[in-house]
């Protein structure tokens, strides 16, 4: 029973590379565009805020499966393009991230002392500078619980990319070994084992952020 | 030299401004160089809008801000603001930073000092306020009165004209008062600029030139400090005087 399992387990996590492939790059992504855009929600002109909650409204609003087929298959069909099914795949799960990372920094700026932003005018600083070195790191700081959600989130998301097909990540890996064996019940639990151990590093990871940013600078 | 003339301040309470909260009432003011001005009142009077107005925290809804004869409007804030050094109730120093670089990052960034002269300012200017022992500390490891120092400091780094001191002390357990008025009274003693908002009667009243008392958003006096206290003939200023000393 044990055995037979354990080689169900080691071929399910030769999906983790893509899985991960699917979840870091997207983070990167989704991290950059998601704190544009919520700097451009906190003091961008008014048309450009209307249109970034627009952005957020519909990537929070409608399924990342449908977002995923309409970049993998509406597009590509609606103009004409090739897309690979890599490429589609980063791109929603970038575009749907940014949405989520762009409201937890819109938080997280806002939730930082009026005053800072009132010491930083006072001396004269530039905005964006102050922004960049006083208000920012202080919103990270105190948004990291959020974000660490974030990353978790898009790990256990990717799955969806196993609806394309050729990308084998765990989910697909488990499928195929699933339709090999005739039985699902081994390798959905080792896909299962192989997120839970990812999410929890990812959650350790978070953790030891926190506190070495509770800390602070060495003194 | 500051010159004010009729200004006007309310804040917006709802849509269209019919109830729109009227803080400063044309309100005209000289304050001399070198001079050293305190701005007294009942809570509610106007008297840190007043001073949040004289380095652009808050916005005139009429009237003119005159500093070294230029107009402060949002064209010239960037530059008249550096003549002033603001220092806040709450401290405000910047959270992320230690001590040291709260007070060397404007200089670097807004007089583009280099690095190592900014900290060497810093530094010299925490052993002045008596913190050369905190550099590297955070702000949330440091006493209330510690903050407000680091604040003048922070204040001072960039070289100001004018020193705005917004009741510095009422965040402060008492027995920290007397180390941050004692920071100030040397800046005044050394010919510095200084406006002063507080409710520190007996420190008003030793170092300032001239005393201005404000009530709902008007200047109710503005007398000579000895004048204000010793001959006060306003019923309503002895009135607030006698709850207050």
């Amino acid at each position: 029973m044990i055995t037979p399992f354990i080689s169900t387990l080691f071929s399910v996590a030769h999906g983790i590379p893509l899985t991960l492939t699917y979840s870091l790059v997207p983070l990167l992504f989704g991290f950059i565009l998601g704190t544009v855009l919520g700097l451009v929600k906190v003091s961008g002109p008014r048309p450009v805020r209307w249109l970034v909650n627009l952005y957020v409204s519909i990537f929070r609003g409608t399924p990342l499966l449908v977002q995923l087929m309409i970049v993998a298959y509406g597009f590509p069909g609606l103009l004409g393009l090739k897309i690979s099914a890599f490429t589609a795949g980063i791109i929603a799960f970038s575009c749907n991230s940014a949405a989520y990372v762009c409201e937890v920094v819109r938080a997280g700026i806002e939730s930082v002392d009026k005053g800072q932003h009132e010491a930083s005018a006072a001396l004269s600083i530039p905005y964006w500078m102050s922004m960049k070195d006083i208000i920012l790191p202080q919103a990270f700081k105190r948004v990291l619980p959020a974000l660490v959600s974030e990353a978790i989130n898009l790990v256990k998301e990717s799955a969806i990319i196993s609806m394309l097909p050729g990308i084998t990540d765990i989910t697909r890996q488990a499928q195929i070994i699933s339709m090999q064996n005739y039985s699902f019940f081994e390798p959905m639990l080792a896909a299962a084992c192989c997120y839970y151990v990812l999410t929890s590093v990812l959650n350790l990871i978070g953790h030891a952020l926190e506190v070495r940013l509770q800390q602070g600078p060495k003194s | 030299m500051i010159k004010i003339s009729n200004l006007f301040k309310s804040f917006a309470q709802t849509r269209g401004g019919v109830l729109d909260k009227q803080v400063l009432t044309d309100i005209s003011l000289t304050i001399n160089k070198g001079e050293t001005v305190s701005i007294i009142g009942p809570s509610g009077s106007g008297k840190s809008t007043l001073l949040r107005m004289i380095n652009r925290l808050e916005a005139p809804t009429a009237g003119s801000i005159f500093i070294d004869d230029v107009e402060l409007t949002e064209k010239t804030a960037a530059e008249l603001v550096k003549k002033t050094g603001m220092v806040f109730q709450l401290f405000n120093l910047f959270e992320n930073m230690t001590l040291l670089e709260n007070i060397a990052y404007a200089p670097q960034v807004v007089l583009k000092k280099t690095e190592s002269e900014a900290k060497e300012l810093a530094a010299n200017l925490l052993q002045t306020v008596g913190l050369s022992g905190q550099v590297n500390q955070l702000p949330s490891q440091l006493s209330g009165g510690q903050k407000q120092r680091a604040g003048i400091a922070r204040a001072l780094a960039m070289n100001p004209q004018i020193m705005l001191f917004d009741e510095v002390t009422s965040a402060l357990d008492p027995e920290m008062v007397k180390e941050v008025l004692n920071v100030i009274k040397r800046l005044a003693h050394a010919g510095m600029t200084i406006i002063l908002v507080t409710h520190e009667m007996g420190f008003a009243r030793e170092i300032s030139d001239r005393i201005i008392f404000m009530d709902h958003g008007k200047i109710i006096a503005d007398q000579p400090a000895a004048k204000f206290f010793e001959e006060q003939k306003n019923p309503r200023i002895q009135d607030f005087l006698s709850k207050v000393l």
